[in-house]
């Protein structure tokens, strides 16, 4: 409880956000028990990958997440679950301070045909 | 970023693996989608303050009534928006400093009742009917007083 410094007792709530980016997605489902079952480390080794591809030596100025819903995409449990779904939706997403790598062009673009040569 | 990540997910070789076709499934292509600019909520103030009206001015004139607004050379009273006469009307006006006006396009119809105050300023405009947001945000109804 925070005290009250003017007789009045009234408060006032601002709240605010900044703009960080652009943002794109990757939407995909997964129905493969091995994939589902050992998302954690595949995710964490695609993000490696995929930052020396496109940062090699240069610093990583993006950032990049994944969310594995029906398992853990909500929230970070303690534990996992007693039994995995056989479903599950994957969703990708990456913020970059431009929405295409080098910039220029239609803003809107940017973050999805960063690596247009695959 | 995101194609080359969709590129590398897809065919990942990771330890156990058997569906080398593929690792995901699409409901439609492309999987990658630009979903524009991105925010971070990044304020939260509470401030203490003396008085809460004073911050949220809102000035509120009834042309044709009791109060401070004059009719023009015609006998009627004069409607002005963006400084553009935009007819007669015998309308409700209603004023927020520093707000300007317009027709507030989320809450259209949701009147909300405010007393009339004495307030001087000269009238910005709207005709009947029209809604008004105010720098409180909350929005004003405004209703015809008399036949244009």
């Amino acid at each position: 409880m925070r005290p009250l410094s003017r007789p009045s007792g009234l408060t006032l709530k601002l709240e605010g956000a900044a703009k960080v980016g652009y943002r794109a997605l990757l939407i995909a489902g997964a129905a493969d028990p091995r994939f589902i079952a050992r998302h954690e480390e595949i995710f964490a080794a695609v993000a490696r990958i995929v930052r020396d591809l496109v940062c090699e030596d240069t610093v990583e100025d993006y950032r990049l997440g994944f969310r594995l819903y029906g398992v853990d995409g909500v929230r970070r449990w303690a534990e996992p679950p007693a039994q995995m779904p056989r479903e599950a939706f994957v969703m990708g997403e990456c913020i970059a301070a431009l929405a295409r790598a080098g910039g220029g062009g239609d803003p809107h673009d940017q973050a999805v045909s960063a690596a247009s040569w695959l | 970023m995101i194609r080359t990540t969709k590129q590398y997910l897809l065919h990942h070789g990771y330890e156990g693996r058997l569906s080398t076709a593929g690792n995901l499934a699409f409901p439609f292509t492309p999987p990658e989608v630009m979903i524009g600019e991105a925010y971070r909520f990044n304020v939260f103030h509470l401030m203490d303050v003396d008085d809460l009206a004073h911050l949220f001015p809102v000035e509120v004139h009834r042309l044709g009534g009791s109060h401070t607004a004059a009719p023009g050379p015609d006998g009627r009273f004069r409607a002005r928006q963006r400084g553009t006469d935009i007819g007669t009307t015998g309308a409700l006006v209603i004023r927020s400093p520093g707000a300007g006006d317009g027709v507030c396009q989320s809450c259209r119809g949701a009147p909300v009742p405010y007393p009339p105050c004495e307030g001087r300023a000269e009238p910005l405009a709207m005709s009947a009917g029209a809604i008004v947001r105010t720098r409180a945000t909350a929005c004003l109804a405004i209703s015809a007083q008399r036949p244009v």
